[in-house]
């Protein structure tokens, strides 16, 4: 359908919205024979991704992550907790995505929206099983004391790729993350050493004065791809979500090892050759976002 | 902003005991980031945070960050009984969510929510402002920051219409007396207005960027 009348500018514009309105199907199909998408983006590449580092100065880690213009802000604060009998040197990592009512016109207050619950599952089994984080760094006494992290993802602006987003800020949040100074006082306690009170300093505590750091070995990074008939689409927008159903996740390891590949149903079926289709793009997203994440933490250290 | 589930083990946080709530004489009282009493802290605003949003705006002011949505004018589930005149019922949202609090965070989110809903082009008498000032012991502090929050005697919260000079809400709690009152609300209502003036050009700013 094309606006081939000569009349002016607005109406031809108004009929281009419409049809997108009325048929986003085909508006996006005609897209798509030409091999790009409505925002000029070729199939296989995602949106321009941007992290700062530190966004919220009262939390002990923290990072906003933009993909496009999904946002997401990570903050992870640091409580003592009594670790379990079975792991008595381990602490424990806390994992929790919000998705508060501004993101979105489709959440409603009081009524968490489903994506909400699925992406803090699927987040908590990614960083965990991904061994991005030794569990035994957040320990501080021996089957007495050890860190519970607990990370809170809240998205701002959800337009597609949710966990993609969430992901990378979660990352981000963890190589930002400064463990505080601690010791144990008299009654048993695990207090923050201020700078005006002399106190021991836990043995098993390194004895730099400096707050630490965690290791992370192979940050995990993903890309989630639509597949439409023969099209794979990578890094989708909310719009495009919402007309193609079928969605694949696929998470690497900076180590180009797989952590996790995600297909929850949809109507077009994923064969092997898809797969590894959609594999190969995440393995150049892998080395964009990697990169992405470097620099972030390289202007942290400048500063 | 950490959240605790209800499966996970108790946990304390190691701060030590956050509200010994030492007297400081305030007659030494400075404030933190060098401001004067009657200063408030500088305002970053900036409108179109949020895409997904009819109309959003993000704030700061010092540490306090908060970032407003508005969706609207949409459908409203209330009125479904029969009528035999047309009738269309519309509701707008307001959401805000305080991204970190550094003191004075209702007053800067209604400032927020007075931009979101102008960028949402929302039809409105007028742009609203808001600020509060906390009174410590003879003092009266301006804009407070949380640290000179927890220590107040008492505290007012003015918004008004700057344009119209229309108070819409005040609100005061604690210690106050007659001429205290008079002259924090003075305060505010000078505050207020030149608030005002700082979201009007941070609007006009869009439309200007629009055109080039």
């Amino acid at each position: 359908m094309a606006a081939a009348n000569g009349s002016s500018e607005l109406y031809s514009e108004m009929e281009v919205d419409a049809f997108r309105r009325l048929f986003p199907l085909r508006y996006h199909e005609q897209h798509l024979l030409k091999s790009v998408r409505t925002d000029a983006r070729k199939l296989g590449s995602a949106r321009d991704t941007t992290l700062a580092l530190g966004a919220v100065a009262s939390a002990d880690g923290s990072a906003l992550a933009k993909i496009g213009s999904t946002t997401m802000l990570a903050a992870i604060k640091m409580e003592v907790m009594t670790p379990t009998v079975e792991c008595p040197d381990e602490g424990s990592i806390a994992i929790e995505f919000h998705m508060p009512p501004i993101c979105s016109p489709l959440v409603r207050p009081g009524r968490p929206a489903e994506a909400a619950s699925v992406i803090s599952k699927q987040l908590s089994d990614t960083i965990l099983s991904s061994g991005m984080i030794d569990l035994k760094e957040l320990c501080l006494v021996g089957g007495k004391a050890a860190w519970m992290a607990y990370l809170d993802i809240y998205c701002l602006d959800a337009d597609g790729s949710l966990f993609d987003a969430a992901l990378l800020s979660a990352v981000a949040a963890f190589s930002h993350l400064n463990i505080p100074v601690v010791s144990l006082n008299e009654d048993g306690r695990i207090v923050l050493v201020s700078e005006d009170n002399v106190q021991l300093k836990l043995e098993k505590q390194p004895v730099n004065s400096e707050k630490r750091k965690l290791k992370l070995k192979s940050p995990p990074f993903s890309l989630t791809c639509l597949l439409h008939k023969n099209y794979i689409l990578a890094d989708p927008t909310a719009e495009e979500e919402s007309i193609m159903e079928t969605v694949v996740t696929v998470v690497l390891d900076s180590s180009y090892q797989l952590v996790s590949l995600y297909k929850p149903g949809g109507p077009v079926l994923a064969h092997t050759s898809v797969i590894q289709d959609c594999v190969a793009l995440a393995r150049r997203r892998m080395k964009e976002l990697h990169s992405v994440l470097n620099e972030a933490i390289s202007d942290m250290e400048v500063d | 902003m950490a959240s605790k589930t209800g499966s996970t083990p108790a946990t304390y946080s190691p701060s030590p005991a956050t509200h010994k709530k030492k007297r400081i004489p305030i007659a030494d009282w400075v404030c933190p980031d060098n401001r004067g009493f009657y200063q408030c802290r500088p305002a970053y605003l900036r409108t179109g945070a949020v895409s997904t949003a009819a109309g959003s705006a993000y704030a700061e002011f010092g540490n306090t960050k908060v970032i407003v949505s508005v969706f609207g004018p949409r459908e409203s589930k209330k009125a479904m009984m029969y009528s035999d005149t047309g009738r269309l019922n519309c509701d707008v949202d307001v959401f805000a969510v305080v991204l970190e609090s550094g003191g004075s965070d209702l007053p800067v989110v209604i400032s927020c929510a007075s931009l979101a809903l102008a960028d949402a082009g929302i039809l409105l008498y007028d742009l609203f402002a808001s600020v509060s000032v906390s009174c410590l012991g003879k003092d009266l502090v301006i804009d407070p920051i949380s640290e000179e929050e927890s220590y107040n005697d008492g505290s007012l919260m003015i918004t008004c219409m700057p344009s119209r000079n229309q108070v819409t809400q005040l609100i005061v709690d604690g210690e106050w007396s007659t001429p205290k009152i008079h002259d924090a609300m003075e305060l505010c209502l000078g505050a207020c207005s030149k608030l005002g003036k700082v979201m009007r050009s941070c609007l006009k700013d869009v439309v200007t960027d629009l055109k080039e």
